[in-house]
C-alpha cells in the first residue's frame, strides 16, 4: 500500500466518521466544561452580611465596634460632606469613608446596575423618594429598624415616605420641595416691585425684563427627558391644588382642562413665547440652577430651597450679591395653594457586607451638627429633615429666606398619598418626554394627555 | 521491503518511524490538535454560547426584578417590543445612525486613507494623530462632545456667535434631525479613524506596478481609481463598513450622553437600557437585545454578500 498520503492521525477509510467523531467529542467537551465553568461561577458575587446586627451592636451608638473597616458612600454632588468632618467621623469610630459623587440620575442606574449583578453599589448610597417602591419592591435594601434607635427614625417628619411595606428602607437626610426662586434685583431693573404670584402675571413680568434686554430669557425651567423636567409640571400641578394621581392612583391629567392639562399649557406658552431658553429641552434641573446663578434667567420656576443658600454664597454664585428671594410658586389664580415633598434618604444595600458600619455612618449623619453642616456648606445645601433643627436655623438667622420655609413647610404633602408606587421612574420618564414633545411642538397638549393617561393605566395595571 | 528497493518505492523515515510508533501514541498525537484548540472552544462556549442561551430561556419568560414569578410568556416580550412606539422610535433613529455611521466612515475614511498614501513624510505622526480619537472611550467622547454642543456654554455657539455668523445661541442636539446629526458627527470623530486606517491597509496591499501600468496605458485619475483602487479595495471596504455598521446599530455612550433618554435621539440600545435598568423588565429587554443581534447579523451578512469580493493580484 503506498504510504505517500498517511500523514499523523489519517487513516484514508475511516477519516470522514473519525474526524467528525472526534470533533463532536471535542464541542461536546467544551461545552461540559463551559457549563461547569458557569455553573461553579453562579451565585452571588459576593457575601452580603447578615441582616441583623452582630452582638454587642448598639443602634445610634457611634463606637470603635468596626474600627477597621472602610465604607462607600455613594451620593449626589450635594451630598459630598467635607472631607474635615468625614475625617472627624474616622477618627471617633475609627470607620474609613470613601465618598464618592454622581450625579442623581446616574445614581438611579448605578444602583440598578449592580444589584442586578448581585453586587453592592455602596454601603451607603442615596435612596431618593421617587425610588422607594421600586427598590423597596426589589427588595435592595436593609430594612433600618434594626439598626438606627426608633428615636432617629421619628424625628423627622418625612421618614414615613421612606418606608416600603413597614419597613424603614432609609433615613431621610434633607427635606425638598419645590418653590419658586426670584432675582428681584432684575425684576426691579425692569420697574417691578413684587414677586408675580399669577400665571399670567409672571409672563408679563418676564416679557418686560426680555423687552428691556435685562436678561434674554428670563426663566429657567428644565424641559429634558430627566426627572428634573417632570418635576415642575408635578409643582404646577398641585399649585393649583390638584392632584397628579387620585387616591387610586389613577390618571387625573387626562383633558386639557385639568389641573396638570392647564399646567402642560402654560409650560408650552412659557417656551413658545421665548421666555425659557432654547437650550433648556437639554438641560437638568441642577444646570437650570446654575443659569440662575451666573445670571443668565431671573426667575427659576421650581427649585429646591436648599439651593438657596448656595446662590447667596459669593464663591458659588454670581448673583450672590443680588436680591434673591424664595417665594411660592405662581398658580394660575394666586400663589400655589400646595406643593409636594421630595426629600432624599441614605440606605444600605442588602449587598452590602458593611451595615454595622453603615449605620454608624448614617447616624452620625443625622446628628444636629452634621445636619447644620449638611445646610451651611456651600456644596451640599440640605435643608434638615427635623424641624427642631430648621426651627433652630431660622431663630438664629441662618436659614436663608427662613419665614417663608416655614411658612411653606405645613403645605409640603406627598406627591402620591398611596406612597410611591414601582412603576414611577418609567412614568416620570413618560411625563418628561411629554413635556418635551409639548414644547417643541411636536404633539398637541389633548393628545399628549391623553396618550399619558392611558400609558399611566397601562403602567398601573401591569404593577 | 528491503534496503534494495527503489528510493521512491521505500518508507521515509516519517514513516518508517510512524509504523515502529505503538497504536496509543498515535491515536495520543491524533487528540492534540483538538485538545490544544479546547480551551479556546471553553472561553468562547462560556463567553458567547451560554450567555446566549441563558438569555433566548430569559426572552420567553417573564424577569422582572419587581415581581418574583418568572412564568413563561411564550413570544409576549417579542411583540411587547416590536409593538412599543417608544422600541420603534429607537429603531427608526438607530437606522439613521446606520446609515450616518457607514456613509460617514465610507467617506471620510476613505479620504484620510488616500492622504495618507499620498504622503512621503511623516505619515507614521499623522496616522498616530488621526487614530487618538478611537483611543478615547465613548462615554469621554460623549462628554467632550457635550461641551462644544452645549446651547447655553458650548464652544461651537461661542465661535458662532463671536464670529457673527448666528445671531444667539442654538440648541444643536434639539430636533430630531439635527440632533441625530450631531450625535452622529460625535461617533464619526471616533470611528471613521479606524476605517482609515482599514483603507489605508488595503491601499498599500495594491501592487504598486497594475498603477504604474495603467498609467503607462494613459489612464486617468479617475479611471485608475475606479477601475483599479475600488475594486481592489472592496475586501478591505466590507470590513470597515462592518465595522462601521455594528457600531452605527450598537451606539449607546454619544445618545447617553448627549441626548439622555429624549425621543429625538435616543437609540435601539439606550431603549434597552431604559427596560433593564429603568423598568426592570429584563425579559423584555432582552427580547429587545435579540431583535437587535438579528438586524446586526442581517446587516452583517448584507455587507459581506454585496461588498466583500475575494481580490487575487
Amino acid at each position: 500500500m503506498s504510504r505517500s498520503k498517511q500523514s499523523i492521525g489519517f487513516h484514508p477509510r475511516r477519516s470522514g466518521a473519525a474526524g467528525r467523531h472526534r470533533a463532536s467529542c471535542a464541542a461536546v467537551l467544551a461545552l461540559a466544561t463551559a457549563l461547569l465553568a458557569a455553573a461553579c461561577g453562579s451565585g452571588t458575587s459576593g457575601t452580603a452580611s447578615a441582616a441583623a446586627p452582630p452582638a454587642g451592636y448598639k443602634p445610634g451608638v457611634l463606637d470603635r465596634q468596626f474600627a477597621g473597616t472602610t465604607i462607600d458612600v455613594l451620593l449626589p454632588p450635594w451630598g459630598a460632606m467635607p472631607s474635615a468632618d468625614l475625617a472627624q467621623f474616622t477618627k471617633q469610630t475609627g470607620i474609613k469613608v470613601d465618598l464618592q459623587t454622581l450625579s442623581w440620575d446616574s445614581i438611579h442606574d448605578k444602583v440598578a446596575t449592580s444589584e442586578s449583578a448581585g453586587i453592592a453599589p455602596a454601603d451607603v448610597t442615596e435612596v431618593d423618594w421617587s425610588w422607594v417602591g421600586q427598590f423597596g419592591a426589589a427588595d435592595w435594601y436593609t430594612p433600618l429598624g434594626a439598626w438606627l434607635p426608633s428615636s432617629l427614625i421619628q424625628s423627622s417628619q418625612v421618614s414615613a415616605i421612606f418606608k416600603y411595606q413597614g419597613a424603614q428602607i432609609a433615613m431621610p437626610y434633607n427635606i425638598d420641595w419645590r418653590s419658586s426662586v426670584i432675582n428681584m434685583t432684575d425684576f426691579k431693573k425692569a420697574g417691578i416691585d413684587t414677586a408675580p404670584t399669577t400665571w399670567s402675571q409672571l409672563i408679563s413680568d418676564a416679557k418686560r425684563i426680555k423687552a428691556k434686554g435685562i436678561v434674554q430669557y428670563p426663566i429657567g425651567l428644565p424641559l429634558s427627558v430627566t426627572e428634573g423636567g417632570a418635576t415642575p409640571w408635578f409643582a404646577l400641578t398641585k399649585a393649583e391644588g390638584g392632584q397628579v394621581l387620585t387616591s387610586a392612583d389613577a390618571p387625573t391629567f387626562g383633558s386639557p382642562s385639568s389641573a396638570g392639562g392647564q399646567a402642560l399649557s402654560f409650560e408650552a406658552t412659557l417656551y413658545k413665547d421665548g421666555l425659557v431658553p432654547p437650550g433648556e429641552t437639554s438641560l437638568t434641573d441642577v444646570q437650570t440652577t446654575s443659569l440662575f446663578e451666573s445670571g443668565q434667567v431671573a426667575f427659576v420656576m421650581s427649585q429646591s430651597p436648599g439651593d438657596l443658600a448656595v446662590m447667596t454664597t459669593p464663591s458659588a454664585s454670581k448673583v450672590a450679591h443680588d436680591q434673591i428671594d424664595f417665594v411660592p410658586m405662581p398658580g394660575p389664580d394666586g400663589p400655589a395653594k400646595a406643593t409636594f415633598g421630595l426629600p432624599e434618604g441614605l440606605g444600605i444595600p442588602k449587598q452590602s457586607t458593611h451595615k454595622g458600619a453603615a449605620a454608624m455612618f448614617i447616624a452620625w449623619w443625622e446628628q444636629r451638627s452634621q445636619l447644620l453642616t449638611s445646610y451651611d456648606n456651600p456644596n451640599m445645601g440640605n435643608l434638615p429633615p427635623v424641624t427642631s433643627v430648621l426651627k433652630y436655623l431660622s431663630a438664629d438667622n441662618k436659614l436663608v429666606d427662613g419665614a417663608e420655609v416655614l411658612r411653606i413647610l405645613p403645605t409640603v404633602k406627598p406627591l402620591f398619598p398611596n406612597g410611591t408606587p414601582g412603576w414611577y421612574p418609567q412614568f416620570s420618564t413618560d411625563v418628561s418626554t411629554m413635556i418635551q414633545s409639548v414644547v417643541e411642538g411636536k404633539e398637541q397638549v389633548a393628545a399628549a394627555l391623553s396618550s399619558l393617561a392611558s400609558q399611566t393605566r397601562s403602567l398601573q395595571s401591569s404593577g | 521491503m528491503s534496503i534494495d528497493a527503489p528510493v521512491a518505492l521505500q518508507p521515509t523515515p516519517d514513516q518508517r518511524s510512524q509504523d515502529r510508533a505503538p497504536r496509543r501514541s498515535r491515536q495520543r498525537v491524533a487528540k492534540q490538535p483538538y485538545l490544544l484548540v479546547l480551551p479556546a472552544l471553553a472561553i468562547l462556549a462560556v463567553l458567547v454560547l451560554y450567555p446566549l442561551v441563558v438569555s433566548l430561556w430569559d426572552s420567553v419568560h417573564v424577569d422582572n426584578l419587581e415581581i418574583p414569578s418568572h412564568a413563561f410568556t411564550g413570544a409576549s416580550n417579542y411583540v411587547h417590543v416590536l409593538t412599543d412606539p417608544a422600541f420603534t422610535t429607537a429603531s427608526l433613529n438607530t437606522l439613521m445612525y446606520l446609515a450616518m455611521a457607514t456613509l460617514g466612515s465610507l467617506i471620510g475614511g476613505m479620504v484620510i486613507a488616500l492622504w495618507l498614501h499620498s504622503l512621503s513624510r511623516f505619515r507614521a505622526l499623522f496616522l498616530i494623530v488621526i487614530v487618538l480619537p478611537w483611543a478615547v472611550p465613548g462615554t469621554v467622547n460623549g462628554v467632550l462632545w457635550s461641551f462644544i454642543f452645549n446651547p447655553t456654554n458650548g464652544l461651537l455657539n461661542a465661535i458662532l456667535t463671536s464670529t457673527h455668523l448666528i445671531s444667539h445661541n442654538i440648541n444643536w442636539l434639539q430636533g430630531s434631525v439635527s440632533g441625530q446629526v450631531f450625535v452622529a458627527v460625535s461617533l464619526l470623530w471616533q470611528i471613521v479613524p479606524i476605517a482609515a486606517v482599514i483603507f489605508l491597509a488595503g491601499l498599500e496591499s495594491i501592487p504598486r506596478p497594475l498603477y504604474e501600468q495603467a498609467t503607462v496605458d494613459g489612464a486617468s485619475g479617475f479611471a485608475v481609481f475606479g477601475r483599479i483602487t475600488l475594486p481592489l479595495l472592496r475586501p478591505a471596504m466590507a470590513i470597515a463598513l462592518l465595522n462601521a455598521g455594528i457600531l452605527g446599530i450598537s451606539i449607546f455612550d454619544q445618545v447617553y450622553v448627549l441626548g439622555g433618554y429624549a425621543p429625538a435621539t435616543i437609540s435601539a440600545v439606550v431603549q434597552i437600557y431604559l427596560y433593564a435598568f429603568q423598568d426592570f423588565q429584563f425579559g423584555i429587554a432582552i427580547a429587545a437585545s435579540m431583535i437587535v443581534t438579528v438586524a446586526t447579523l442581517l446587516v452583517s451578512l448584507f455587507y459581506l454578500k454585496v461588498v466583500y469580493r475575494e481580490v487575487a493580484y
